[in-house]
């Protein structure tokens, strides 16, 4: 292969960097050196591929230890030996290679010349050694900011077309992107002038901008695809299998009776609601049970996912899928409790949930939300909806209406970071309505979880055919 | 499981389905996970053909599951019941519910198409 590269004239190439793991770059980069010319952090990396945009999704980071570089006159070298221990792990893991190093000064960051020439030789060997997987080469510079070049498989074999990054967002709350977006006019202004206010312009176009899925269309989803419609989220990715019965009139946010007799799919009912507040909101419909193919295609596109569903089972690919992609997943739930007292029925607990999973934090799992033990329960008929002595799960509208609020609060937090809050740490929290408090919950990353460790930043599955 | 182990069920499924359709993987847990492209499904399915997942979770070599990657209709034109969307390695599968045992004496290719029989019954 040739040791050179050819940088391909288009490309919508972004990188994702969960926080905790962009803190140990940012923080080794800055270390002095030490006899050689600079720092350089190996991160382990995948891909994923959606119409309009690539994404390298970062799954670990691996410092060069000061003992494996090699001084040199010209640029910076490290021995073989670390470089086959990343290779090792990127085989076992399917991972691609990302090469870091850090431009103190520039908020445009960009590949020096020799930069440029390291990568082509480099490449040349990682495409053999790793082949069918996303490698590159990216400089920090001041204020987030990143630049460089990856190569992605399936593009041009025999010489190395590679592309430009694009974008880099540090999955935090809130979430960073840089380049800044710049400000364009915001359609419809008037309509989101007190908004403005809170969020500033920039705020406000960059919530218009959003993609946002919403997976589960009931009582909490319902609610809270009216909110967004309002706040001015400008995409949609609606994920139900569900039509409309009867029984969800009380708390369906947007149905109405007419929508039971014609047996009416909740997708179309929401996306009816968004589109009567938000003319101009692009709406997809996917009248189906996450996962399919269609609808983890569909949802990889988004900034944000709100996890709705209504079991602990259902959460479980959504928990993988968000870690996987590197979106931000908000949950929500709402669950009831009575107990009999004699031949009434007493209400003891109406509680929910607002939990915001930030890649790279607590996972589902991590929180207590997930656990074997909850799911072998739920499969005998014991799941989050249970309620004792009670034919069908109860539910009641407005402490649905309470959760989705905290829960597109947190949304707009995430997009905006509009509340300037003295703490980053990702928010739990319980609503316990029938003593009308809210509660913090802590959760922290396990460093035993061995769920969102392993999963994190795998991006798409890859097959290579036998070589 | 062992190298060894893998490389036999690898070729128990080559054998029968070809050499070009069938692709194995094994996960950073341990899975192995052979993945038949097109296997045939019994007469009158929709569709006619699906690729089919065979996998060892945590490479138990007792346990093997099945899955397809989409949802079969069955030859009286019902969707076939008990069908569940999975994913497997971030990809969406089906798993559903069939009687037939795996025996390890028996090549693999047996067992996956005695579980694809399943969908030979009219629910």
């Amino acid at each position: 292969m040739r040791n050179q590269i050819e940088v391909a004239p288009s490309s919508e190439v972004a990188i994702k960097v969960p926080l905790a793991l962009g803190q140990t770059i940012v923080r080794e980069l800055a270390r002095p050196p030490d006899g050689y010319y600079e720092r350089v952090v190996l991160a382990l990396v995948g891909l994923s591929k959606t119409v309009g945009k690539d994404s390298v999704t970062m799954h670990s980071v691996h410092p060069v230890p000061d003992e494996s570089y090699i001084p040199t006159d010209d640029g910076t070298s490290w021995n073989q030996k670390f470089t086959a221990e990343i290779v090792s792990e990127g085989m076992k893991q399917n991972l691609g290679i990302l090469i870091l190093h850090k431009h103190g000064l520039s908020s445009n960051p960009s590949l020096s010349p020799t930069d440029r020439t390291s990568f082509a030789q480099t490449l040349s060997r990682l495409r053999i050694l790793l082949p069918h997987r996303p490698h590159g080469s990216a400089v920090l510079g001041k204020d987030y900011s990143m630049g460089g070049l990856i190569w992605l498989p399936g593009t041009d074999s025999a010489m190395h077309t590679v592309f430009e990054i694009k974008s880099v967002t540090w999955l935090g709350t809130p979430l960073i992107t840089r380049p800044r977006t710049e400000h364009r006019r915001i359609p419809r202004r008037q309509m989101y002038e007190r908004q403005i206010t809170l969020l500033g312009e920039g705020g406000q176009e960059r919530i218009v901008n959003s993609k946002v899925g919403i997976v589960g269309l009931g009582g909490g989803g319902s609610h809270v695809a009216q909110q967004l419609a309002h706040a001015g989220f400008g995409n949609f990715i609606l994920v139900d299998s569900d039509v409309v019965e009867v029984t969800n009139l009380h708390r369906l946010i947007g149905s109405q009776e007419k929508d039971v007799n014609g047996i009416e799919k909740k997708t179309k009912v929401m996306s009816r609601l968004i589109q009567s507040i938000n003319k101009r909101a692009k709406v997809k419909e996917l009248q189906e049970e996450f996962p399919t193919e269609r609808s983890i295609e569909a949802l990889k596109e988004s900034d944000v996912i709100f996890s709705c569903v209504d079991t602990y089972k259902a959460r479980v690919p959504l928990a993988d899928f968000a870690w996987r992609h590197e979106i931000p997943l908000i949950d929500i739930g709402i669950g009831t409790q009575v107990e009999r007292e004699g031949a009434s029925p007493k209400l003891t607990h109406v509680a929910g949930h607002v939990h915001v999973y930030v890649p790279g934090g607590p996972c589902m799992w991590c929180s207590g939300l997930l656990s074997k033990e909850k799911l072998d329960e739920e499969s005998l008929g014991r799941g989050p909806e249970y309620v004792q002595g009670v034919q069908s799960p109860a539910q009641i509208v407005s402490a649905n209406g309470v959760v989705a609020s905290l829960a597109v609060t947190e949304a707009m937090q995430l997009i905006t970071g509009f509340m300037n809050r003295t703490s980053a740490q990702p928010v739990f929290r319980i609503y316990d309505a029938v003593n009308s408090r809210l509660y913090a919950q802590e959760a922290r990353a396990n460093p035993e979880c061995s769920h969102c460790a392993s999963s994190l930043g795998l991006g798409d599955s890859s097959w290579q055919e036998r070589i | 499981m062992d190298e060894g182990t893998i490389g036999k069920l690898d070729s128990d499924l080559r054998r029968h389905y070809g050499e070009e359709k069938v692709i194995r993987k094994v996960l950073a847990d341990g899975t192995v996970a052979f993945r038949i492209n097109a296997a045939e499904l019994p007469q009158g399915c929709k569709p006619e053909r699906v690729d089919a997942l065979v996998t060892f979770p945590g490479g138990n070599g007792s346990q093997p599951q099945v899955l397809v990657r989409q949802q079969i209709t069955l030859a009286n034109g019902k969707i076939a019941r008990n069908q569940s969307n999975t994913t497997f390695d971030g990809e969406a599968w089906v798993g559903f519910s069939a009687n037939f045992p795996y025996d390890s004496s028996k090549p693999l290719w047996y067992f996956v198409g005695g579980r694809l029989r399943r969908f030979a019954q009219s629910d």
